[in-house]
């Protein structure tokens, strides 16, 4: 496996349903659960750096789905608690493996800056990005695509004052409003992530 | 649960865990919250995208943007995310100045270099224009001034050596002797072309190691191939303080839709200072 551990298992149809189920808790969110479960997996891994976030992510939940499989069930830890648990123990592994895939960070000041220049020499893909994202938003429905540029539009006091205006004016508070601008831009920046692959 | 208005959770020190700033006992409880508890998991997406987007708009203070250049864009992942914040910046009606790429790197550097290397195929160095008032430095076998650049165009640090240049071909088994990098002290930026025998993959990744420890000391993020003449190249590019009197070796791999994709090759190279 990529991440450098070892990929002992994939769930099959049943046990990824069975997945679902669990992480639904009772109520059937239409997968929405998995995939914000999924995300903030690959976010945990991001932020400790991993090379591969993403294939910890999918064995993570692959071993939840085993341990599901093998135990009918998990009942004395709530499902979001019982995924971080394993993606620790993932990490530790990961951490363990040959190739010592995480960078030590003494280093990490300088990849920082080679990020920025990277940034910087891809100055033709910001044109794809921008195109992306315009066809992102119209994706969007009118109140979300709304929402979503009045939030994030104007600097400093002059946006704060905008976020207030725009909670009072949805009829919301301001941290339901930060919440759901974040979510659209969850959604957004998933899109553009596809579309910018695609080009 | 929605939090109460004045929030349950401190966005200072969210940010401090976003900028990896905290005691490992700190990150690991945060750790688990962003994983397993709703509430958390959202305050911290919203700080995160304020973060970048102060970020994308300068709007940060000089402390916390080191940690963020340092730490933050530690990730590919996140280097994407403040590139789409970028563009959201501009479509949300932010001042044009305002989301201009993060750093002043004068493109016609690069388009220099491209020209130089074009010609001489080799190890080549080149440095910013002296100022009027500074005699040019001597020029030597592998060291090129580049010509001045438009008026309109700002150079950041003008009289210094800002980048070097490295062409590697794919390392043969055959090989005595590996390419050497000359890396004058103040260099800025060392940039690699990474020759490939073909290009087989939609884009690529590359990794830095140290063979001495069997380190991987830096990452790429997705690079794609170009054409120069009838070769196929993989450019790269990243900062020259990185880089110790040492051996090097690049190890590109091949990235398909489907996930990490094959290995490609390996180059290795020597700097001296």
């Amino acid at each position: 496996m990529s991440a450098g551990i070892q990929k002992h298992w994939s769930p099959t149809r049943s046990a990824f349903h069975h997945l679902l189920a669990w992480l639904d808790d009772g109520l059937d969110s239409g997968g929405a659960k998995y995939l914000e479960m999924r995300r903030r997996l690959v976010q945990y891994f991001d932020r400790k750096n991993c090379a591969c976030p993403d294939d910890l992510a999918d064995e993570t939940l692959n071993r939840v789905a085993r341990r599901l499989e093998e135990t009918g069930g998990i009942t004395d830890t709530p499902p979001a608690r019982y995924c971080y648990i394993l993606a620790k123990f993932v990490f530790l592994e990961y951490q363990r493996g040959p190739e010592q895939r995480q960078v030590s960070l003494h280093v990490q000041p300088e990849l920082g800056r080679a990020a920025e220049l990277e940034q910087n020499q891809a100055a033709a893909d910001r044109a794809n990005r921008l195109d992306c994202l315009d066809r992102c938003l119209k994706k969007l429905k009118p109140e979300d695509h709304a929402v979503i540029l009045e939030y994030y539009r104007g600097e400093q006091r002059v946006k704060i004052q905008r976020r207030r205006d725009l909670a009072t004016k949805l009829g919301i508070t301001l941290n339901a409003l930060s919440i759901r601008a974040c979510r659209i831009r969850d959604r957004l920046e998933e899109c553009v992530g596809a579309c910018c692959k695609k080009i | 649960m929605t939090p109460p208005e004045n929030y349950a959770y401190d966005d200072e020190l969210l940010i401090a865990y976003l900028l990896g700033a905290i005691s490992p006992d700190q990150a690991e409880r945060l750790d688990e919250l962003s994983v397993a508890d709703d509430d958390f998991a959202a305050r911290l997406g919203a700080v995160e995208n304020d973060l970048v987007d102060a970020y994308v708009r300068r709007e940060l203070p000089p402390d916390r943007l080191e940690l963020f250049r340092t730490a933050y864009l530690a990730s590919p992942k996140r280097r994407e995310k403040v590139a789409i914040a970028e563009a959201l910046a501009e479509r949300s009606g932010a001042p044009p100045a305002a989301v201009r790429p993060m750093i002043a790197f004068p493109k016609w550097a690069f388009a220099a270099a491209a020209c130089l290397l074009a010609s001489a195929g080799g190890l080549l160095l080149f440095r910013a224009p002296a100022p009027p008032s500074r005699p040019a430095a001597p020029q030597s076998l592998q060291t090129r001034e580049v010509p001045a650049p438009p008026p309109q165009v700002p150079s950041p640090t003008p009289a210094s050596p800002i980048a070097v240049a490295l062409v590697l071909p794919p390392q043969l088994r055959s090989a005595t002797s590996i390419p050497t990098l000359n890396l004058p002290s103040a260099t800025e930026t060392a940039q690699f072309d990474l020759e490939m025998e073909s290009d087989e993959f939609p884009a690529y990744r590359a990794a830095l190691r140290d063979p001495a420890t069997n380190q991987v000391v830096w990452r790429s993020g997705t690079l794609r191939a170009q054409t120069r003449g009838a070769t196929k190249i993989v450019s790269l590019g990243l900062p020259a303080p990185l880089l110790h009197p040492q051996n090097y070796t690049f190890e590109l791999t091949g990235v398909t839709e489907a996930g990490p994709g094959e290995f490609v090759g390996s180059y290795s190279f020597r700097v001296v200072r």
